[in-house]
This record gives C-alpha cells, sequence and structure tokens, in this order.
C-alpha cells in the first residue's frame, strides 16, 4: 500500500473531526485492556512466561541463520518448499509464479501483515488474479478498498451501519432492500458468501504466528478458523512469513502461545492454533497437494545488531496499541501506513524509510505504557527515542525545533547565562499575562496556545526568590 | 532464489550478535526442547480432577461439553444435540477406531456418513488426540482417520475425548506425540481448538460461527 | 563520629527549570516537607534543567553534556530530590543508559541514579514522612504522570500522603494512568491529538466527584489547567506538594485565580 505517514498531522486531524470514528475508537480504548487485565489476573505465572517468551526470541535472534536452514530443511524433508526472498518485489513474484504453475485464478487469503506489507492484492490483482481476503475484518475492508487500522482487528474503524452500507452495495446478488441492521445477520451474509470462495479457490494464501523449526511447522493463530479452511481446501497452500518468525520447538511455541492472546484479546488462547507440516500425505483424505514457505526478510536483516533488532521480537500481538492512547484518539489509519500504533511506528521507519516515515517515532508522548504491555518486553520507548536520534543524526529534523533545542542546550551548560534568561523569560511571560494569570497567545508556541492557556509565571523565579528569602510561603 | 538464499543468510550471519554457540547450540536445545514456566493451572492432582478442569476451562471458552460414562451414550447425544441445533438427524463421521464401538443402531433415525465432510454437511464427528485441562483445549491431530476439515467446514463439531487423554498443559501432549510419532515428526495438522469459531470484527460484537463452527460439543468419554 | 542514621541526612533539591520559572510555590513547598521530615535541605545554584527535552529529541550529545554537568553539581549529598517524576525519572533511569559505553561516567550517573528520588515517594519511602495539621476542603482526582508511574514507580505514595491531609477526599478517576496529552514537545507538535488527549481525562475528571486535579509533575499539570481554563471549566489544579505544604491558601492554583479575584 501506499504511505500517507508523512502526512501524518492531516491524517490526524481529519481522525479527530470523523465522528464515527471517535464513536468507535471511544469503544474501543475501553474493550481490549479490560479483557487483557481479566486474563491475566487468571494466571499467576505470566510475567514469568513474558520473560521466557522473550529470551526465546533472543536466542532465535541470536542464531538466525541456523534456525532458518533448520526450519528449511525440516520442510524439504516433509515434501514441502522454501522461497527465500529478499524483498517485497521478489516476494510477490514468488507468488505469482506459484499461482500462475497452478493454473490459479482465485486465491483465498487469511490475514497477514506480511500480505498487506508486500502488497500482495494488488499485485495478484494486476495479473487477473483474484485474491479474496476471509478474515471477516479483512473481508469488510477489502470489498471498501481501505487498509487495515488495526493488526488484529483490521475493521475496528468501522460502525455496523458502514459494514451495513458496504455488504449492500457489493453483494449485489442480494435484495437491497434487505434488513442488515444486526452484526449477526451480516456474519452470515459475510460467511454464505464466503463458503464458495473457499470451496473454489485454487490457492489458499495464509501468514505465520510462528515457524517451528524442530518439525519445519508453519504456526497459525486464529478466532474465526478461515486460516484452516484457507490452507486446508485449495490444491496449493502458500505460507507466507517474515524471517523472524521462527521458534525453536512447540515448547517454545507453547510459552509464547500462552503470552500470544492474553495480550492481544484477553483470551485463554485463541480459539484455532494450527501448525500445519507439509503437503498431503499419502492417504490423506484432505489437504494441499503442495505447500510453499515464502520466508521473506524484506529489511529485518539490516534490525538485526542494530539498536532496533528489539522490534524482532514482536509477536504482533497488538497490545501495544490497544493500549495506546494515541491510537486509541486518532485510530490506526492516520498512521498512514500497514503497521499502527508503537510497534509500528517503530517498525515502519525501518521498512518504508525515516523520511517518508518521520512523524511517527514523534507522534508519541513516550508515556511507557506500551512497554508496560508488551509480552516480549520490547523497550518500544526507547527505540521510539533511538529513531529520533537518528533523525538529528541525518539533519531530518524540522528547523525550528533543532535551533530551539540547540539554544535551549547551549544555556542549560551556562547556569549564570541561564539564570538571565529564564529570569527575562519570566519576565517576559507575566507581562503578556492578563488579570487572570493566563496567557492566551504565545508567539512561536501557538502549538500549545492553539489549544491551551499558559499559564502565566507565578511570580520570579525561584532560583531568584530563593536566594532572598529561603521562607517564604512558610 | 538461491541467490537470495545465500544473500540472505549471509547478511544475517554478517549482523548477528552471537551469544551462545551457534550449531550446536541450536540442535542441543531442538532435541532436548526443554519446557518454560508451567502454569500451576493445569497441574492437577489426579485424572479426575484435571477432567473437572477441562470441562469448566472448555466452559468458559464457549464449548458445550458432556461427559459420558462410556462409548453407548454417544448416539444418543448426538441425536438430541443435533436437534437442538435444528439440524437434520445426519452426520458425516471420521473413520478413526475410536467409533468403531459406537453402537449407533441404538438411534436409527440418525443418518452416518463416512469419509471426508463436504459443504452440504451440517455436522461432523471427530476424534480428539488429547485435551488440555489448561485452557479446555482440544488437540487434533489430522490422519486419514480423522481429516482435518471435520473441525472447520460444519456449522457443528462434534468431538470425542477419552477422559484418559486429557492432559494438563500443552507441553505433556507434545512429549506423547513424540513418542507415537517420532521425534520431530508431525501429524499433517495439528489442531489447538479451544471453543467454536467466533469473530468481533463488527463493532467488537462477539459472535460465534465466523467461518468455522458455530458451536463446538466434547464428549468426555469415561470408559473406553 | 556520627552514624549516618543520626544525623539528619542531605538533601539537594533538584527544582527543575520548569517549576524555577513557572512555579516556585512548589519549589518552596518541597523545601518545606523536606525539612519537615528532617532533612537537611540545599539547592546547588548551578543547577538548570535535566537535559530531559534534548533527550527525547534525540539531541543525544547535548543532553549527556547536560547530565555531565548535573551530576557534578549534585555529587556529595545523600539525596537528591525532585518535585517531578519525570526529571527524577530522567536522573535516575535514563542519565545511566546515556553513558552506556563510557564506563566512568556510567558509574558516576550510576552512583547519581542511586540518590536520586520523586518527591512523595522520597518522603514516604525513605522518610516514612506523614503531613499533620494540613487542611484542603476539596475532592481531588489525582493524575499518575507517565514518567513517574511506569518509570518509578509512584502511585500509592501521594495518596498516602494525602490521606493525611484532613477534609480531603480522592476521588479516583478511570484514567487516573493515562497519558494527559503533554509529552513535552509533543504537545506542541501535535496540538490537535494532544489536546484530544487531554479532553479525555478532563471529561473523566468533570464526570465524576472532583473539583481539584492534582499531580506531581508540573509539565501535566499546566496541560491540564491550560485546558481546563480554555474551555472555562470550573475544576482546579494544584501540584501535591503545594498541598501537602498547606500552602493553598496563600497561592492561586495553576488554573489561576478565580474570575472574581482577576477583576479585583
Amino acid at each position: 500500500m501506499k504511505s500517507t505517514a508523512s502526512q501524518f498531522p492531516q491524517n490526524a486531524r481529519e481522525a479527530l473531526a470523523d465522528e464515527t470514528l471517535q464513536n468507535v475508537l471511544e469503544n474501543f480504548a475501553d474493550g481490549f485492556p479490560r479483557k487483557r487485565a481479566a486474563a491475566i489476573s487468571r494466571l499467576d505465572e505470566f510475567d514469568d512466561l513474558r520473560d521466557a517468551a522473550r529470551d526465546i526470541k533472543n536466542h532465535v535472534l541470536a542464531n538466525l541463520d541456523t534456525y532458518l536452514t533448520r526450519f528449511e530443511e525440516r520442510v524439504l524433508e516433509n515434501g514441502g518448499q522454501v522461497h527465500w526472498c529478499r524483498d517485497a518485489a521478489e516476494a510477490c513474484q514468488t507468488i505469482l509464479e506459484i499461482c500462475q504453475a497452478a493454473n490459479a485464478r482465485t486465491v483465498t487469503k487469511s490475514k497477514s501483515m506480511i500480505g498487506e506489507e508486500i502488497a500482495i492484492n494488488d499485485f495478484l490483482e494486476r495479473h487477473d488474479i483474484e485474491p479474496v481476503e476471509t478474515d471477516l475484518g479483512e473481508y469488510i475492508i477489502q470489498l471498501r478498498e481501505e487498509p487495515p487500522s488495526h493488526i488484529i482487528a483490521p475493521a475496528i474503524h468501522l460502525s455496523k451501519e458502514q459494514v451495513a452500507e458496504t455488504f449492500v452495495e457489493k453483494h449485489t446478488d442480494r435484495d437491497p432492500d434487505r434488513t442488515l441492521t444486526e452484526p449477526r445477520v451480516m456474519l452470515d451474509e459475510a460467511r454464505a458468501e464466503l463458503r464458495g470462495k473457499f470451496l473454489g479457490a485454487d490457492v489458499g494464501l495464509t501468514g505465520a504466528n510462528m515457524l517451528v523449526a524442530e518439525t519445519g511447522s508453519i504456526a497459525t493463530v486464529t478466532n474465526e478458523g478461515n486460516a484452516d479452511l484457507t490452507m486446508g481446501l485449495p490444491r496449493v497452500h502458500v505460507a507466507l512469513a517474515s524471517i523472524e518468525k521462527i521458534v525453536p520447538t512447540l515448547e517454545d511455541a507453547s510459552t509464547i502461545l500462552r503470552v500470544l492472546a492474553r495480550s492481544a484479546t484477553g483470551q485463554e488462547m485463541s480459539v484455532y492454533t494450527t501448525f500445519a507440516t507439509g503437503p498431503k500425505r499419502s492417504d490423506d483424505l484432505d489437504g494441499p497437494e503442495q505447500f510453499h514457505v515464502v520466508l521473506l526478510d524484506n529489511g529485518r536483516s539490516e534490525l538485526l545488531g542494530s539498536e532496533f533488532q528489539d522490534i524482532l521480537r514482536c509477536i504482533r500481538c497488538g497490545s501495544c496499541i490497544n493500549h495506546c492512547p494515541v491510537y486509541s484518539t486518532v485510530g490506526g489509519h492516520a498512521y498512514g501506513w500497514v503497521y499502527p500504533g508503537p510497534m509500528g511506528s517503530v517498525l515502519s521507519p525501518a521498512l518504508i524509510g525515516l523520511e517518508d516515515a518521520h512523524h511517527l517515532p514523534n507522534a508519541s508522548t513516550l508515556c511507557g505504557k506500551c512497554e508496560t504491555v508488551c509480552p516480549m518486553h520490547i523497550p518500544l520507548p526507547r527505540m521510539l527515542r533511538s529513531w529520533r536520534t537518528r533523525q538529528v543524526e541525518q539533519n531530518l529534523q524540522a528547523a525550528t525545533s533543532r535551533y530551539g533545542l540547540e539554544l535551549w542546550a547551549f544555556m542549560a551548560k551556562r547556569p549564570r547565562l541561564y539564570r538571565v534568561f529564564s529570569a527575562m523569560a519570566s519576565r517576559v511571560l507575566r507581562m503578556m499575562a492578563g488579570k487572570n494569570a493566563r496567557i492566551r497567545w504565545l508567539p512561536l508556541g501557538g502549538g500549545w496556545t492553539s489549544k491551551r492557556d499558559m499559564p502565566a509565571p507565578q511570580g520570579p523565579t525561584f532560583m531568584s526568590q530563593w536566594k532572598q528569602n529561603r521562607d517564604r510561603y512558610s | 532464489m538461491t541467490e537470495a538464499r545465500a544473500h540472505i543468510l549471509s547478511k544475517l550471519n554478517r549482523a548477528i550478535v552471537r551469544e551462545d554457540i551457534g550449531a550446536g547450540s541450536v540442535d542441543d536445545r531442538i532435541a532436548t526442547h526443554n519446557t518454560g514456566p508451567l502454569p500451576k493451572r493445569g497441574q492437577d492432582p489426579d485424572q479426575a480432577a484435571l477432567a473437572a478442569r477441562f470441562v469448566q476451562e472448555s466452559d468458559l471458552a464457549g464449548s458445550d461439553i458432556q461427559q459420558l460414562a462410556s462409548r453407548d451414550d454417544v448416539p444418543a447425544v448426538v441425536a438430541a444435540y443435533l436437534r437442538s441445533k435444528n439440524l437434520p438427524p445426519e452426520l458425516r463421521v471420521s473413520s478413526d477406531d475410536i467409533f468403531g464401538g459406537v453402537p449407533w443402531e441404538g438411534e436409527p433415525g440418525l443418518t452416518i456418513r463416512d469419509g471426508v465432510v463436504d459443504a452440504a454437511d451440517g455436522a461432523a464427528l471427530s476424534a480428539a488426540f488429547a485435551g488440555v485441562a489448561e485452557t479446555g483445549t482440544l488437540i487434533m491431530a489430522s490422519s486419514p482417520d480423522n481429516p482435518a476439515m471435520h473441525a472447520f467446514v460444519p456449522l457443528v463439531h462434534m468431538v470425542i475425548l477419552p477422559e484418559s487423554r486429557i492432559s494438563g498443559n500443552y507441553e505433556a501432549v507434545w512429549a506423547d506425540l513424540r513418542h507415537q510419532f517420532g521425534a520431530q515428526v508431525m501429524p499433517r495438522m495439528l489442531n489447538m481448538i479451544t471453543g467454536p469459531s467466533r469473530t468481533a470484527d463488527i463493532e467488537q460484537t462477539l459472535l460465534m460461527g465466523a467461518h468455522g463452527p458455530q458451536s463446538l460439543l466434547i464428549m468426555v468419554i469415561g470408559d473406553l | 563520629m556520627t552514624k549516618p542514621e543520626q544525623r539528619s541526612p542531605s538533601v539537594a533539591l533538584f527544582v527543575t527549570c520548569l517549576v524555577d520559572v513557572m512555579r516556585p510555590s512548589i519549589a518552596f513547598a518541597a523545601v518545606s516537607l523536606l525539612e519537615r521530615a528532617g532533612c537537611q535541605v540545599s539547592v546547588p545554584e548551578s543547577q538548570t534543567c535535566c537535559g530531559q527535552p534534548g533527550y527525547n529529541a534525540g539531541h543525544e550529545k547535548n543532553a549527556r553534556l547536560i547530565a555531565q554537568q548535573v551530576i557534578e553539581t549534585f555529587e556529595g549529598y545523600d539525596y537528591v530530590v525532585a518535585p517531578s517524576g519525570s526529571c527524577a525519572g530522567t536522573l535516575k533511569k535514563h542519565y545511566p543508559e546515556m553513558f552506556a559505553g563510557n564506563a566512568a561516567w556510567r558509574g558516576r550517573a550510576e552512583d547519581l541514579s542511586s540518590r536520586t528520588w520523586e518527591l512523595t515517594s522520597f518522603l514516604t519511602d525513605q522518610m516514612n514522612f506523614t503531613p499533620s495539621g494540613v487542611r484542603f476542603n476539596h475532592t481531588v482526582s489525582y493524575h499518575d504522570s507517565c514518567s513517574g508511574l511506569r518509570e518509578l514507580g509512584v502511585k500509592d505514595q501521594p495518596r498516602k500522603l494525602l490521606a493525611a491531609v484532613d477534609g480531603t477526599e480522592i476521588a479516583e478517576s478511570d484514567l487516573a494512568e493515562s497519558c494527559c496529552g503533554f509529552g513535552g514537545l509533543f504537545c506542541v507538535k501535535y496540538p490537535d491529538i494532544s489536546a484530544a488527549m487531554v479532553d479525555h481525562k478532563i471529561g473523566d475528571v468533570m464526570a465524576g466527584e472532583a473539583d481539584v486535579v492534582l499531580g506531581g509533575d508540573l509539565g501535566c499539570l499546566m496541560n491540564l489547567a491550560g485546558r481546563l481554563t480554555r474551555k472555562n471549566l470550573p475544576t482546579k489544579v494544584w501540584h501535591v506538594a503545594e498541598v501537602l505544604a498547606g500552602m493553598t491558601d496563600k497561592i492561586d492554583p495553576i488554573t489561576g485565580p478565580s474570575d472574581d479575584e482577576a477583576a479585583k
């Protein structure tokens, strides 16, 4: 998808003015965090599991090349194929070739953020292959030709009325005057529409939550069961995964599963966790004839060994997004690319470039909530700050803030000069205030005073008062 | 492709800050497959307690669950369940050995079909490999006798689970799996199922039966 | 020889740049509370700012230079106390990170870190202090500032101190731990988002019983106060130290004088 990350402030303003979205977000901000807290309160070992999950991924990242080759060996032994792709273009081309070799016209898809990242749907459409999203949320936004606004709840930005409108408009074989007010009825309609697609698809394209090196299995986690129908019914199964998705063993997968759903939706477990290992076996009654794993790098290897390596532990649970006060104010589309919220603001600059994504690391108050709820202990605020440091190093920061901060640092390093300057600032600000001790408009401080008053300084600076009278106010 | 493979692996090799000792530690870790922290929930003293916990957790996950004394009770329970879901008395049953001893003749109105499930089937019955008490999770291992799609295509999925196959945690099942299938060998599809299919994608309204089954009936059989 | 526990501990007040210029009463309140708790308080003269604005904006080199100055200025005191969770958090958590690659300065940064406290947690956790004879007849909503809460674990300490204030009721807000949208430069770079965030908090406070918002970080409090007065809302805002020091009848709240008083 085309990034609009560089227009973040404008995107955000539009989001703030969108009443429907604001209503939906209000509901959102309450739901997931409450469910997560309830699930965690039932599991005393949650923090131990988080530590263990972090350690698993750190160990994998420290041996990623070896693990990938072990995984590959197992896939090949099981009769599957592995395709290594450096970037989005290679991955799209590889998937296209698999589809073309299978004479595919329709591809069912279960939700894959990597699929969004490489924009596979557009690519397949351009080559006359119809991709059909099967996750209900993804299906809705595919009909609306919108990108997802959340990594686990792609249609979270929509009201049920908007969903109903979309169905009436796009499901043209149905009575246009039908009543479509209840989510249940909408779901049943989508289920019926997609049933035929599942059964008729030539290729099933899934993501993978984990790749198990021990067994050469790909693991998917869903609540709908759509990934299983996607991989189980067509003749060809393609699993698209980025290289950091490796876990060593089934035991390691179990540890991660114990923190994944609880962090994501507040479930103990998602409904369906599936380990798929190779194609249909000799006497199997069902299953695909071909099993392909597309292993995608797309910038990950650049992060390894850098100050951003920790983001490669991310398991895409969405917890940081669910708890982010900025996300819950502007929603996911404002961020302008595939991954919103804190994890997105760390990952996107690496994938689409810091210049394009320059707002994202700054669009955070560094409140730190994300790190406290991350099941993998990813230091998200620290990495947002590291991107800001890179911006300074690469001269990508706006001139006003750069000079302002340089001037500030110049003063702060010279206490005597600083005293003179702060006393002056105090005096000027007091002069600008009205009788009610509020400043309504501040030159160069429009960012503040456009939305709030600036309380005027109470009097001369503390340092000057302190010298004269230690006992003031007592 | 081989060029991309070599390129990615060499980039990784250069970027990695190696703290462990490379290939040896990787193979050791895979071979020893140590467990992480195991929740106390699921570490129950005996099989009856595990079964009770499995029942409780399955219920929380939205599964329907019945504890039956023996296979003899299965036909009546199945027939009643289909009626309660307004489904015709027809059932696709996988050919697992466990169904050999089920006296279907006790419900003459019930049509039993073998083979793999298709779009016309409203309900399917299959056998679980194991149950996990910790979260009320079924472990289904696909095979010619237990096609994976039985758990996903129909509106109603029913499962037989011998009480003796209930374990405390997932790790116990993996140990059993290695014992039965061999080290590093997996059934083609291994499905962990915790409740019926659901979605909350429309305004966070929780609805069952998104693409998979709307109802999941687990029959825990005491005596086999 | 006096054992350390027998003499009063020497405390250097880290005033913070915002308190110095905008609201000196907070620093006076902090000194008063620390003295009542039995400390020997100094205010080192060469202090300026902790360097956080630059550090958070990616100006690491400048932040390190400022940090070195702070480390030198505050050497030799038993404790360093700031009436701010975010400035204390910078000294305590971020200075050691800044010198990760420099063993000598890392050691000095860690030494400062081990002596640094946020005011309310120092008073309770270290000095076991309880205010007495203080009255504040208000129902208050306490805002847990992000850095204090998540970097330093400041949560119960201010509430424990406020429990000893006569006439004060705490009405907890569901959003007590939610960010107010200040975020340093965030609030001037993204004023629309920041305002929407502070409105969430204000809305929640207004829906409850509280007529006063208290907190321990002036940045957040100025944000809350500035938005409240801009919207002509009656809720008042104070720094918790001002309340604990019994200073509130001598000074206007951060929201300024009431319109009646301003007219006088």
